[in-house]
């Protein structure tokens, strides 16, 4: 950090700012003890604290994550459903097709592309800068296809299959049309691993987001992750790990009371 | 004038191994109030006849043949298929495993509502809980209440058959098919459906078609038996007359191989294994395993002969006409 | 599932597999092309292709043939550095796909090999390497990447590393879910019962019946560490100058990309169909190991 020629006194300074003299346990003592106060230590680029500098940006990796969440369950999910119930049809292969190609497309470049194709050449959209809804758009969309296209893939897997069920035969012996069965019944027995996959998702997600978030410029927690490794500042870094494995360990949390909610076998089993 | 009219009623299957005769040349009609038992071993075609008459054939099943009519209207065809106006309302159906047949997120309440929601709408919220109550009672359960506010798992296994049934006969429906919604359960149960069903078919409105591979239960409950074999009717008549006189060499053997208290001996079976029918089959599907066929039995294709309204077979030497000619069987 | 009279219903044709040419079934649609690009990468050095380090400073970022200012010398243009951008990206190529490759074995063996232990044991050891499975696939890869890289360094083996350490999780938790239903059934107690040790019921018994599930995981998982490196490789993490791979031509193409788009253009769809063609492969290969998908 200081350069490879530093004199050595310029060397035991900083590392007694840094608490780098002290032993290994008296040095994790003090870590978790800040960690309790709300305080990550500073940020070696920018000499301000960490936390005061992710929580600034923070709230515009969340609206970003959101809206690219929204994007992909309110198109994965029914373009999922249509493929399961016409099998083999238009819908069926183009959710699939999407699916594999959403899966195969590096984000980055993906981003990159659609920057060049949408800003550049029809200019219908900013490239990123947040500046209101239109500049929104993009950075989501790319963000949104993977998932929306594993949640179309999962969503037609797990409505076949709970199609195949006896209660779904039964279901239709009792007169109940193809709408209800699948809104009243089908759905809610396959929302189950869907929600299991999307918690999954947010992991995979917040790689996305670093990715998106930089090519596009978008003044988030992603791009400054980036900055952080490429100016090799590693208090950041380390600060950006702890927030982001806190805040999927909670969403992991709450996607467990999700599932009790709805499916009353699990709610029972852990009386 | 009967309730539902089958016609020669033929399906096929499209498999990966070539083309599937299930069911061929079905005739059958059942009257009001009557019970009627459908027998045979798994493959015979018993649960597919039963599933075609409520339209819930799958995707690569088709009807090649034949018709089906329900309260004189044409439901079932060659590109008819009305069945789906009709199920849920006017015939009813119980699975083979209850417990699988209730969807496991949803209560017992809300499954008996929307089944009357959909089917009698006539029906107001008020008098919802009275009808499901009083269904209940019908099945013998005996706390209701906590039976309608439980989900499926949290009740025995024996409460979960009743509920199926509650489900199927709730919207007063003319017909009933139990498809093997006894083979799952352990004897008493068993006896405790049966009696169930019978007590449902006791007012003379409602008729139950009752498929089962157990000849000896077929025949305790039901008024008429039809016996399958691969994919055929081989015989249908009063139960009496089907145990006591059988008419078609596959029923006499099954009668035999139903193992008896005061017989000892090695049990008897049918050798061979029941054929997979193809749509081209020439002859008799049971000639290979019958003890009485001739060489023109293999060649000949056998039509149905109906003898009576009630009674009919599917052989080319029927054992009746044997007996009467005097030979030792 | 009403009936249905559509007499033009495909669904009554007769199931492909049996009777179908081996030249029109789709694994060799995806896979032909497969071995051809694979086999024009690996043996780069005998093609007639210009050195992908040679040079060319009076050629700097050209345009592709089919643009103005292109011509087929380099028939899809040539880098910043005056690099012919075709034999670099089939230079690159050998790169890229041996590291998918070897990442991918890299992540396999001990992902297999923990998710059988885990499925098999049961008891304290299985939930040890649930939760480890877990915890490492809740961290964002890049983090994983971020850490080992800034203490050791750009290498190919480090790159290899970080592969192996991201994708192991993957294999692992289906294996172990694998395992875990297999141990539960019949034939494995009655197995057990009859005094057939636990190792022999693992490696004669369970193993085989996994086959398919690897065959499919290992296809994917190339396509996967395929994907980790480019990214790695874009956050200039990736194997510095000399070493070439679809990723590092991205990555530097990223920086012209408005007056010379096609440097970042080929890679990303070299990658993209690649891990594509992958991807079907393993498709089609899970819908021919798996008995429940047979015919659909």
């Amino acid at each position: 950090m200081l350069g490879p020629t530093a004199p050595k006194a310029q060397i035991h300074l900083l590392e007694h700012q840094l608490g780098l003299d002290k032993s290994f346990i008296q040095q994790y003592i003090s870590y978790l003890s800040n960690l309790f106060h709300g305080q990550l230590g500073n940020s070696i680029q920018f000499e301000s604290s960490n936390v005061s500098m992710i929580s600034t940006r923070l709230p515009n990796t969340l609206e970003l994550l959101a809206l690219a969440m929204m994007i992909a369950i309110s198109i994965g999910g029914p373009l999922g459903i249509i493929a399961a119930l016409k099998r083999n049809s238009i819908w069926d292969r183009l959710a699939s097709g999407a699916a594999l190609v959403g899966q195969s497309v590096p984000i980055f470049w993906l981003g990159i592309m659609v920057i060049l194709v949408f800003s550049v050449h029809l200019r219908l959209f900013p490239a990123g800068q947040k500046n209101g809804f239109s500049s929104f758009v993009l950075p989501a969309v790319c963000l949104a296809l993977l998932p929306m296209a594993q949640i179309a893939r999962l969503m037609r897997a797990t409505i076949s299959e709970v199609f195949e069920e006896p209660y779904i035969d039964a279901a239709k012996a009792r007169g109940l049309s193809t709408k209800r069965i699948v809104f009243g019944h089908a759905l809610r027995n396959a929302s189950l691993p869907v929600i299991t996959i999307i918690s999954l998702q947010i992991g995979s997600l917040l790689s996305g987001a670093i990715a998106v978030e930089y090519v596009f410029g978008w003044p988030g927690v992603g791009t400054l992750a980036v900055n952080a490794i490429q100016f090799h500042d590693y208090t950041l870094i380390q600060a950006i790990v702890v927030i982001g494995v806190l805040g999927f360990v909670f969403i992991n949390f709450c996607v467990d009371v999700l599932y009790g909610i709805i499916d009353p076998r699990i709610r029972d089993a852990t009386k | 004038m009967s309730l539902l009219e089958i016609k020669g009623l033929t399906v096929d299957a499209a498999t990966s191994t070539g083309q599937q005769r299930i069911i061929d040349d079905i005739h059958l009609s059942i009257g009001k109030g009557e019970i009627i038992g459908i027998v045979g071993e798994s493959g015979s075609g018993k649960t597919t006849l039963a599933r075609a008459l409520v339209g819930l054939l799958d995707k690569n099943l088709r009807v090649s043949a034949g018709e089906c009519s329900f309260d004189d209207e044409v439901i079932i065809a060659d590109k008819v298929d009305l069945a789906n106006t009709i199920r849920g309302k006017k015939i009813g159906m119980v699975f083979q495993d209850a417990g699988r047949s209730l969807n496991p997120l949803m209560k017992v309440k809300a499954q008996i509502k929307e089944v009357l929601r959909v089917n009698r709408p006539e029906i107001t919220k008020d008098d919802i809980k009275a009808v499901m109550h009083e269904i209940l009672q019908r099945m013998e359960i005996d706390d209701p209440d906590r039976v309608l506010n439980s989900f499926p798992h949290q009740l025995s296994g024996g409460q979960r058959q009743r509920v199926a049934i509650a489900i199927a006969i709730v919207t007063s429906p003319s017909l009933v098919i139990a498809d093997e919604c006894t083979t799952a359960l352990d004897v008493t149960t068993q006896a405790e459906v049966v009696h169930l069903l019978r007590e449902l078919v006791s007012d003379g409105k409602t008729s139950l078609l009752f498929i089962t591979h157990d000849l000896l239960l077929a025949s305790e409950l039901c008024d008429r038996v039809m016996v399958m074999y691969a994919s055929e009717a081989v015989e249908i008549g009063p139960v009496s007359d089907v145990l006591e006189i059988p008419n078609h060499p596959y029923t006499k053997a099954l009668i035999a191989s139903v193992p008896s208290w005061d017989v000892s001996g090695p049990l008897k079976g049918i050798p061979g294994s029941a054929p997979k029918i193809g749509l081209e089959n020439v002859g008799c599907n049971f000639a290979d395993r019958c003890s009485y066929s001739e060489p023109g039995c293999f060649v000949e294709n056998v039509s149905w002969t109906s003898t009576s309204q009630m009674s009919g077979f599917r052989c080319r030497i029927p054992l009746r006409k044997l007996s009467n000619d005097d030979i030792q069987n | 599932m009403t009936i249905s009279f559509d007499s033009n219903n495909s669904d009554l044709l007769l199931a492909k597999s049996k009777n179908k040419k081996w030249y029109k079934t789709a694994i060799f649609w995806i896979s032909a092309p497969l071995i051809l690009i694979t086999s024009t990468c690996v043996f780069a050095s005998l093609l007639p292709l210009s050195d992908p380090n040679n040079l060319d400073l009076s050629s700097t970022v050209l345009p592709p043939f089919f643009m103005h200012g292109g011509s087929m010398a380099h028939p899809l243009g040539t880098s910043n550095l005056g690099q012919d951008l075709l034999s670099e990206l089939i230079f690159g190529g050998r790169t890229t796909i041996f590291i998918g490759l070897v990442g991918m074995i890299g992540g396999a063996l001990p992902g297999i090999l923990l998710g059988l232990v885990a499925g098999f044991s049961r008891g304290i050891v299985d939930t040890i390497i649930a939760r480890l499975i877990d915890a490492q696939l809740s961290l964002p890869f890049i983090l994983v990447a971020l850490a080992v890289i800034a203490s050791r360094g750009h290498s190919v083996g480090v790159i290899l590393t970080v592969l192996a350490l991201t994708t192991w999780p993957f294999f692992a938790r289906v294996i172990r879910s694998e395992a875990l239903s297999l141990r539960e059934r019949p034939f494995v107690m009655s197995l057990r019962s009859a005094g057939v040790t636990r190792t022999r019921i693992l490696l004669k018994h369970i193993l085989p019946n996994l086959f398919g599930t690897v065959v499919v995981l290992s296809t994917l998982g190339i396509g996967a560490a395929i994907l980790i490196e480019s990214a790695i490789d874009f956050l200039g993490l990736g194997v510095t100058a000399p070493g070439l791979s679809w990723g590092s031509i991205l990555a530097s193409g990223q920086s012209q990309i408005g007056t010379a788009w096609w440097i970042a253009a080929w890679p990303g769809i070299m990658i993209s169909v690649f891990v594509l063609l992958v991807n079907l492969l393993g498709d089609e290969l899970i819908s021919r190991f798996d008995p429940r998908y047979r015919n659909r």
